[in-house]
């Protein structure tokens, strides 16, 4: 099943909102301009594009933040880093889901002092339906 | 506090100033409660005075929770950084009952997003088993109240002023606030 599919599907499941970049799904975006935790958070607003998903829990929760990896580990990495960088430090978490076979080299760049403090959690492909993502 | 030369009766005050210059130290942006902002220090007042958040919707990270922008107008001191931390929420208790304080930092925290900082009573070294019974209550449970003694507010500005501290990470913050939850 398509990562953001199932996404969409644990976000119902657990009673959030799910936003997804336009770039992911242009039918499920919206203006992050609304969502009272970003709002005035614009840099944030702009670097939420490059990631897939943020799950909204009412307007004081921002339980977890997506990014699927399609091309570059580390370019992912960098991506969700940045974002993460640039938002108050909720009690949110990072998610960067890997296809199985990218797992191991993927946990072997988190763990370079670039990304080894950045508190990333690497979600296999085949794990998504499965995994506690809150 | 001898090194603090001002002109005020008031130890609320005078500890209400303390905690601003040592968050100047750490390069953190202060905000005083709105009723306290006349203070008037080496003539001039508190408000007007460099380092202080004049107005909280200045600061981003509050700016889209008016409610909890509203319960931190009479807090006594919050300290900000860089427009995303909140190092510290504190309520001075100089002669007030603990309680006042503890409601209204729980007010303030149950209006904004769960967010990671220190909840803090300021208070005389001799109030600390106040301090530690009211905090202990359960409808203040989840603030996990630090103490935060008269003395190690006096021992930290020493430092500040003394030692000009520079480049200390957050949770040095943590030598001088006792965490006074039983878990």
């Amino acid at each position: 099943m398509d990562e953001n599919l199932i996404l969409l599907k644990k976000a119902v499941n657990y009673g959030y909102r799910a936003w997804f970049s336009k770039k992911t799904s242009p039918f499920l975006n919206y203006s992050l301009k609304n969502e009272r935790m970003l709002t005035a958070f614009d840099d944030a607003i702009l670097e939420a594009n490059n990631i897939d998903c943020i799950w909204f829990d009412g307007d004081k929760r921002m339980p977890s933040l997506f990014k699927i990896c399609k091309n570059s580990i580390v370019e992912s990495l960098f991506m969700l880093n940045n974002l993460k960088e640039l938002i108050p430090p909720y009690f949110s978490k990072y998610f960067m889901i890997v296809d199985d076979s990218y797992y191991l080299t993927a946990l072997s760049e988190l763990s370079k002092p670039t990304f080894c403090k950045s508190g990333i959690i690497i979600i296999r492909n085949s794990e998504l339906i499965e995994a506690d993502l809150t | 506090m001898p090194d603090i030369n001002i002109n005020i009766q008031r130890r609320h005050a005078q500890i209400q100033i303390a905690l601003f210059f040592i968050g100047r130290q750490l390069k953190y942006r202060t905000w005083i409660a709105q009723n306290d902002k006349g203070i008037i220090y080496q003539n001039k007042k508190l408000g007007e005075t460099e380092g202080i958040v004049v107005s909280l919707k200045d600061e981003k990270l509050l700016l889209a929770f008016e409610d909890a922008m509203r319960a931190a107008l009479l807090i006594d001191c919050i300290w900000f950084k860089n427009g995303k931390l909140m190092p510290a929420v504190m309520e001075i208790e100089h002669s007030t009952g603990v309680t006042s304080g503890l409601s209204r930092m729980k007010n303030f925290k149950d209006k904004f997003p769960p967010y990671p900082t220190r909840y803090v009573i300021v208070a005389p070294d001799e109030d600390r088993q106040k301090v530690i019974k009211e905090a202990n209550k359960p409808q203040f449970h989840d603030l996990d109240t630090r103490f935060f003694p008269y003395s190690a507010v006096e021992e930290l500005y020493a430092l500040c002023m003394k030692r000009k501290l520079n480049g200390i990470t957050e949770e040095f913050l943590d030598c001088y606030m006792e965490p006074v939850l039983m878990k």
